[in-house]
């Protein structure tokens, strides 16, 4: 009574099939856009192994800055967390980390790690206009003191202290104020992506 | 109150949780983690998949998981009808209404008349379809013992109710202890640790039914626009809608829980013989029919997969089921039928 049916391996053995296809298909024909993740999920292999696009850690964050990704940022990414600065900022409150059920967001430390680093954009940036109109928010905004002013009063990013909380990004005008350049990013962001502290501060400083 | 009316609170409770968790900072979560704080319940498939994928089990999933096995373990596969959103979803997208259940009910009636007419059945309340044997006045907590007039064992295919004297078909309709299910389980826990990364979260019918509604409350509320608006609710169509028995054949969230289910001892239903029409020699088959899972309730092979949703106990006309928290060894039913085939031999 216990031996399983022709029809039931056959079945079975093709939904096992379409397991395998699935996960293939997924991983390198849907691969993944480096996204920006909450803090502690920086280590984007771990970080989409144990992710079981719960949903608890974009609830719970009281400044919502995580949003979630959809199929526009890839299948395996998709119903994953990440961060839209546009929208809140990270003050390190660790609530996402402590709710996070599978441990794909570890503990964090706002002082060592950075999410990513935050960049100027010199054509969105409107201290860095010809038309030169002084805005000083993310130098005076930024909670950890890691925007200075170049000589002409313009916003520089000093990577080493830079950890990615966002602030600057949420808090840069440049965007509700110059509409024409039809897009949403804003004149400081905080970009995913591996890059190194070295390569950002060329980016960020250029301007000096 | 009625079992049916339960779930359908439970789960509206549920979902309620999970809406408020959309728009509110509470972070409860959806049905893959749902809790408060750092106390959550977690997937088990999930729990599994995200270890086979990372190689880390952090504390807090060794204990989630542990609990979901002991729960498992209590009440059986309660998650399927309690829970889990795709049975609900697949009635209330089926336009064609299954008129298998009533199409068995209005059969048991038929074959009852008859055989009151002929004889064979004592006449009791004239009125339809009635507790036949309840004129033995039954205990449900004993059976009554039954004169096996002819000594010949189900057979599985001539599966002639007459031939036994339990008139129990359930003996070919037995589910087995592995199946397809348990194929496909093994297949995303492979494929998860190939790939490293939960591999069946990607399809997972719970999943894509809280991603589509996520889908459409960010393309409402954020103007986001996505794929994922048309491409989850397809998915999740053709799980429900063209793998029509997704749940029994397919599911690799029910084949885990349904192998933590195999030691459950409570919540077992347990048919009164003395009440059941089969032992009048009726072929009644409401309570398999209605039971979305494929079981009779008159075989204890299987019955690990009872979901406890009641529905044979709510359907059977002469009402011979019960749902006791426990049941004791074997239906009774059961027992007649291990007699008649050793009787047989
Ligand atoms: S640490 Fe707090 S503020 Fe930062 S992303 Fe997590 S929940 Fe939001
Ligand atoms: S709480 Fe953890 S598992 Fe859940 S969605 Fe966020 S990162 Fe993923
Ligand atoms: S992200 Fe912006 S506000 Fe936050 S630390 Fe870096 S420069 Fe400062
Ligand atoms: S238990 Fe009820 S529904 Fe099932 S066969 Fe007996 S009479 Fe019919
Ligand atoms: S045996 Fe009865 S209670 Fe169990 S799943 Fe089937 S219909 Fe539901």
């Amino acid at each position: 009574m216990n031996e399983i049916t022709r029809r039931t391996l056959i079945a079975g053995s093709a939904g096992g099939a379409a397991m395998l296809a699935v996960g293939g298909i997924t991983k390198y024909a849907f691969g993944e856009t480096p996204l920006l993740r909450p803090p502690g999920g920086q280590d984007e292999d771990h970080f989409i192994a144990a992710c079981i696009k719960c949903d608890r850690c974009r609830s719970i964050c009281p400044l919502n800055c995580i949003a979630v990704a959809n199929m526009n940022d890839g299948l395996l990414n998709a119903r994953t967390p990440k961060l839209d600065y546009r929208i809140g900022y990270c003050d390190f409150c660790n609530l996402c980390i402590e709710c996070c059920p599978t441990g794909a967001l570890r503990s964090f430390d706002p002082e060592q790690e950075w999410i990513a680093p935050a960049v100027i954009d010199r054509d969105l940036c409107i201290a860095h206009q010809p038309e030169g109109v002084g805005c000083r928010r993310c130098i005076d905004g930024c909670p950890f003191e890691a925007i200075r002013a170049d000589d002409f009063g313009r916003p520089v990013v000093e990577v080493e202290k830079c950890n990615g909380c966002g602030y600057c990004e949420y808090i840069c005008p440049s965007n509700s104020y110059r509409v024409f350049t039809g897009t949403r990013k804003r004149g400081i962001t905080v970009q995913a992506g591996n890059a190194s502290r070295d390569s950002v501060a060329v980016l960020g400083g250029g301007a000096t | 109150m009625k079992i049916s009316l339960a779930r359908k609170i439970t789960l509206a409770l549920v979902a309620l949780t999970v809406l408020v968790s959309f728009f509110t900072n509470i972070g409860s979560g959806n049905l893959s983690a749902l809790g408060w704080k750092s106390i959550a319940y977690l997937c088990p498939l999930g729990a599994l998949e995200a270890f086979l994928a990372s190689w880390t089990f952090i504390p807090r999933q060794v204990i989630a998981l542990g609990v979901c096995v002991l729960i498992v373990i209590v009440l059986g596969k309660v998650f399927c009808a309690w829970l889990c959103p795709v049975p609900p979803l697949r009635r209330f997208f089926t336009l064609k209404k299954d008129e298998s259940v009533s199409d068995a009910i209005a059969e048991s009636k038929k074959a009852l008349e008859a055989a009151r007419e002929e004889g064979v059945v004592a006449v009791g309340d004239a009125a339809a379809v009635t507790p036949v044997a309840a004129v033995a006045t039954s205990d449900t907590t004993e059976s009554v013992p039954i004169e096996l007039s002819v000594p010949q064992a189900c057979d599985a295919e001539t599966r002639d109710l007459k031939a036994c004297p339990s008139g129990c078909t359930s003996c070919t309709e037995q589910r087995k202890k592995f199946d397809s299910r348990h194929i496909v389980l093994g297949g995303a826990l492979l494929s998860t640790a190939i790939f490293g990364f939960p591999v069946f979260c990607i399809i997972c019918p719970v999943g894509l039914t809280f991603a589509s509604l996520i889908a459409l409350w960010r393309l409402v509320g954020f103007n986001e626009p996505s794929w994922a608006l048309l491409i989850f609710p397809v998915f999740l169509a053709l799980e429900l809608f063209v793998l029509k028995k997704w749940c029994i054949k397919f599911c690799p969230l029910g084949a885990l829980m349904s192998l933590m289910s195999i030691p459950n001892k409570l919540f077992k239903p347990r048919v009164d013989n003395a009440k059941c029409l089969r032992t009048q020699g009726i072929d009644c088959k409401v309570c398999v029919t209605v039971c979305e899972e494929e079981l009779d309730p008159h075989c204890m092979e299987g019955m690990h997969e009872c979901t406890k949703c009641g529905l044979c106990k709510e359907h059977c006309p002469s009402q011979a089921i019960s749902i006791p928290l426990y049941a004791g060894k074997a239906a009774p039913v059961q027992d007649l039928c291990q007699d008649a085939k050793a009787l047989s031999k």
